[in-house]
């Protein structure tokens, strides 16, 4: 594996559970529609079956709620929301992660000055 | 509705299952992930109108939503996050791989273990790879797990059944490695074999079957669902399992090794504890097969005692002793090994009897049995004395030529006067001569493979026969003796015969055979017994007859009582091998008895001595007043002294009494230092007797050169009394042979009545009878005494009664004449033989005389007159095939 693909899966790594709260923001959504839009996201290349742990984990620790509704078309759906402890969180990882690329760019510019 | 087909079903389990662990590391709720999975594949196949589910449906989806494997999920940067195997394709290589998992892993070892059961090829060659049916099992796992891993590829398990194949596996891999290791000395023959002649796959199987088990763990981890970075569970545990189960099933034979080394060490305390770790642990089996000159590094599938053992590995003699330590039994008391040969005639050597032509029993041959025996005899109660032919005839199973070798305990003061061996259905006489030359004799014709029989004495009453070849393939074997023996008067109104008996034998003797009795009196028997029949043929002629199983005949059963008249006590018998006119008179007379200042009682601390321990322990305490008393008990770990300290004659009587009743009798103990301790404490005062309590003595634990000398040196010493109360060989008794100041005390029903007579004779409460013999010059005043005339066996017993009064100080000279007496009275004795050869030109070479018709013993014993007429038929026959023979030639 080169530099840049363990880069970019690091990346994926951490970025996986912001891209999840950041899913449910002011809306909820039950688990398949929100697997499949997560697994639509370009570059980030997932499973589906990678996501469902991480959903019950981030149950679990108290980030997203969850309820059973009865389907027409299918099986009962599991909606998803954010409890406010995600919404923080997830508000505190998207500042987080902008400032690190704020301080990113910053550097760049930097460099880019004659 | 959405239906789930019961496979779809499994296969969802099996994946979540999978997962489970990869859910936990993450710190999420499996079940809760469960559901979730289930549910995103039902909405999936739903939206595609699926109503019912199936495992392939499951298949594709699972496949695509990716496998939750631990590493996975742990390490989600890993190169393969997110990548979706690709489906398999059946190639040719998964052909060939499948044939040679089918063959090499499953029909393989199973063919090489159906060959073994079969063949025994191993066994014979090197080691037995299935001593148990357990090792059978074991072995069948192997072909069993590769089979149903090989399966699993196409059919998957999940849950319980997965991990329990899992472990399958690893213990198929265990079990093979554990074999391929026993069996890594065979592979480079395997590989040449196959190299050469295209066979040899047989050695290779466990190594072929470990590598295809190992291949097929990997495969089955690989290709799993198609998924990456799964391995079936249970490889260590069950691998563990599979090698402790095997090393636990060869821990008897790694205990018995061990033992037995520790056992023949030199130091007592090594000795002593390696006894009692194979008296507790040790495998009967496995003893008894070391005792059979195979190493028991053969036959044993115990790798860790090999290795602990093999330097100096426990010789058969030595296992034989050992045996003898520590169960109290010779190793002949044992059903023989099967040893498993099925060779071809090198192999079969290895199972021959290694004892043949040797002059001890030694262990027992295969296939040797005595099929037939009947004892005809007659007795003269008023003589005290009788004559007995014991006819034997021997079997041999196996498909080559085979020894059967005895030793008989004879009829107390008793000797062979008679030994004839049947060639070709006709009945051939033995030569008597020195014992050197008859067993030369003897030997020479075993190296020939030809007929002979021989007899020698080996011991005190006893005797020893070789026969050889008992013919192979079911053949018989058929031959003689005769014995003459003095009846036992412990009244003068009774007379005893105590029926020869088996000491020891290399042939087995089944419990069916009997042997058929038939003994003929001018008295009636006395009949307690419901084996023996008495009858009255003639007005003045009884006779006793029954059939005896041999456990039968070693016990008091064999002793048979006939009345006499208690006022005949002088008989006489002329001497017609002297041919001097002579006669030989036979007085009984009531002897004073002059009781022993001191007897030490010599306590055999073996186990057969425990059945008797509380009876002896009664009668010992009716020893005379007047008698001093010491105790010397041999022990298996030990010489124990009872000394008398400051306790009173009565007080230390009672002592002896209950530490006989209180000694623990185990294993087989060395009596030999008693003895020699007994000895010291007797010579301490003159005129004492060292009373030898004993059971069988089948090995000779250390050599009684030492007491012999003593005797030698001083022949006043005390005299030792040997009370054997149950049959068996007594090797110690063979070595003093010829020693007179040693008995054996004369047995008439059983050992604890033996040794009550004994006591009540010390202290005067029994009269003693005392059979004296003399030879009457022809002319004497004497010769024409009143008395009955009877047998030549008096005369016979007269010439044994000078030998054994040569033999008191034995010189070259008096084994010269005991030599020239007993040749000329045809008995066998310490320095003389009987061997029965071939033809004439054998004994020649041989330089034994050939064997005459005359003084034959026959029964009954034919009076002078009968001698006379039989010397004029001869005559008489001779001169009309002379006479015939004339007239051809004319």
């Amino acid at each position: 594996m080169g530099a840049l693909d363990n880069w970019i899966t690091q990346v994926r790594k951490g970025i996986l559970d912001l891209c999840i709260l950041s899913a449910l923001k002011g809306r909820e959504r039950y688990g398949y529609d929100l697997v499949k839009s997560l697994c639509e996201i370009p570059g980030m290349n997932i499973t589906e079956g990678t996501i469902y742990p991480l959903l019950s984990r981030l149950r679990l620790q108290g980030l997203v709620n969850t309820r059973l509704v009865e389907s027409p078309e299918g099986p009962a759906r599991k909606y998803y929301s954010l409890t406010p402890a995600g919404e923080k969180n997830a508000e505190l990882m998207m500042l987080h992660l902008e400032t690190l690329l704020e301080g990113c760019r910053a550097l760049r510019r930097k460099g880019e000055e004659p | 509705m959405i239906h789930w087909t019961e496979e779809a079903e499994k296969a969802f389990q099996r994946y979540v299952s999978l997962s489970k662990r990869a859910v936990e590391s993450v710190n999420a709720d499996p079940d809760e992930v469960a559901e979730d999975l289930r549910r995103h594949i039902e909405e999936e196949l739903s939206k595609g109108s699926f109503t019912l589910i199936t495992e392939e449906d499951v298949h594709g989806v699972v496949k695509r939503m990716g496998v939750l494997d631990a590493e996975l999920t742990l390490d989600l940067l890993s190169e393969d996050f997110g990548e979706r195997k690709k489906p398999r394709r059946r190639s040719a290589w998964q052909g060939i791989s499948s044939f040679l998992i089918g063959i090499l892993g499953v029909a393989l070892p199973v063919f090489a273990l159906m060959v073994e059961l079969g063949e025994h090829m191993c066994s014979d060659f090197y080691v037995n790879p299935i001593p148990t049916i357990w090792h059978i099992l074991l072995i069948l796992v192997v072909p069993l797990a590769n089979l149903m891993v090989w399966m699993m590829l196409e059919t998957p398990l999940t849950g319980i059944r997965l991990k329990a194949l899992g472990w399958l596996n690893g213990a198929a891999i265990g079990i093979a490695f554990f074999y391929t290791l026993v069996f890594i000395p065979l592979v480079p023959f395997g590989v040449v074999f196959i190299l050469g002649m295209g066979i040899g796959f047989l050695p290779l199987a466990p190594l072929l079957s470990f590598l295809v088990a190992i291949w097929l763990r990997f495969k089955a981890s690989s290709s799993f669902l198609g998924l990456v970075g799964y391995r079936l569970p249970g490889l260590l545990a069950g691998f563990l399992l599979g090698i402790l189960i095997l090393v636990g099933l060869g821990l008897p034979a790694t205990i018995t090794r061990t033992g037995l080394k520790m056992a023949a060490s030199q130091k007592p305390e090594t000795q002593k504890k390696g006894l009692a770790l194979l008296e507790r642990f040790g495998s009967e089996d496995m003893m008894i097969q070391s005792c059979y000159q195979r190493p028991i590094s053969m036959g044993m599938m115990d790798p860790i005692g090999a290795l602990l053992t093999s330097m100096h590995p426990v010789g058969s003699e030595r296992a034989r002793e050992i045996v003898f330590r520590v169960t109290g039994k010779p190793f002949t008391a044992f059903h023989r090994p099967d040893l498993s040969i099925r060779g071809g005639e090198f192999l079969r050597e290895m199972e021959s009897d290694p004892d043949q032509g040797e002059f001890f029993t030694g262990s027992l041959a295969k296939g040797i049995s005595l099929v037939s025996s009947r004892m005809d005899g007659s007795v003269a109660p008023d003589a005290a004395l009788g004559y007995l032919e014991w006819t034997l005839e021997f079997k041999n199973e196996v498909s080559w030529q085979q020894e059967a070798r005895g030793q008989i305990f004879l009829p107390p003061g008793g000797v062979v006067s008679r030994l004839t061996l049947w060639v070709n259905g006709v009945e051939r006489e033995a030569a008597f001569g020195s014992r050197t030359k008859t067993r030369q004799a003897y030997q020479q014709v075993v190296q020939r493979r030809r007929d002979p029989v021989l007899v020698t004495t080996s011991g005190k009453d006893r005797v020893a026969f070789q026969c050889f070849p008992v013919p192979p393939g079911g053949g018989i074997m058929k031959i003689r003796l005769g014995i003459t023996f003095p009846l036992s008067l412990s009244t003068k109104d009774k007379a005893f015969l105590r029926l020869p008996y088996f000491a020891e034998r290399n042939f087995k003797i089944d419990e069916i055979l009997q042997h058929s009795v038939w003994v003929e009196s001018k008295q009636p028997f006395e009949n307690n017994s419901r084996v023996f029949l008495t009858e009255n043929p003639k007005p003045d002629l009884f006779a006793l007859r029954g059939n005896l199983t041999n456990a039968l005949l070693d016990s008091a059963t064999g002793v048979l009582c006939a009345t006499r008249n208690p006022a005949m006590v002088t008989t006489w018998a002329p001497d017609l091998i002297a041919k001097d006119g002579s006669l030989i008179k036979q007085s009984i007379t009531s002897a004073g008895v002059v009781p022993p200042q001191r007897v030490v009682v010599v306590l055999d601390g073996s186990v057969s001595m425990q059945a008797r321990a509380g009876s002896i322990s009664r009668v010992i305490h009716e020893i005379p007043d007047g008698i001093e008393m010491r105790l010397v008990h041999a022990g298996r770990d030990g010489v124990e002294v009872l000394e008398p300290g400051a306790a009173s004659v009565g007080e230390l009587r009672t002592q002896i009494s209950e530490k006989i009743a209180s000694f623990e009798y185990k294993g087989g103990s060395d009596n030999t230092e008693a003895l020699y301790k007994a000895w010291d404490l007797a010579s301490e005062k003159s005129g004492s007797v060292i009373l030898w309590i004993h059971g069988p003595q089948p090995v000779l634990l250390r050599s009684v050169d030492l007491l012999i000398q003593r005797w030698e040196r001083r022949p006043d010493g005390p005299r030792l009394l040997s009370l054997q109360v149950a049959p068996g060989p007594d090797k110690v008794m063979e070595k003093l042979d010829g020693v007179t100041q040693v008995s054996s005390v004369i047995s008439e029903q059983d050992c604890t009545k033996d040794l009550r007579r004994i006591l009540k004779q010390w202290g005067g409460q029994l009269e003693t009878l005392q059979i004296y013999r003399e030879k009457i010059a022809s002319g004497s005043g004497e010769a024409n005494q009143p008395g009955q005339e009877v047998s030549m066996h008096l005369v016979r017993l007269w010439a044994r009664d000078q030998i054994e009064a040569l033999n008191v100080t034995p010189t070259p000279q008096s084994t010269s004449q005991e030599i020239s007496i007993a040749s000329a009275y045809k008995l066998v004795t310490p320095h003389m033989g009987a061997v029965v050869l071939e033809n004439d030109q054998q004994y020649q070479v041989a330089g034994l005389n050939v064997p005459d018709a005359q003084n034959i013993p026959t029964i009954p014993e034919p009076q002078t007159w009968m001698l006379i007429l039989v010397v004029l038929s001869l005559l008489a026959w001779a001169v009309i095939q002379q006479r015939r023979s004339g007239c051809l030639r004319g």
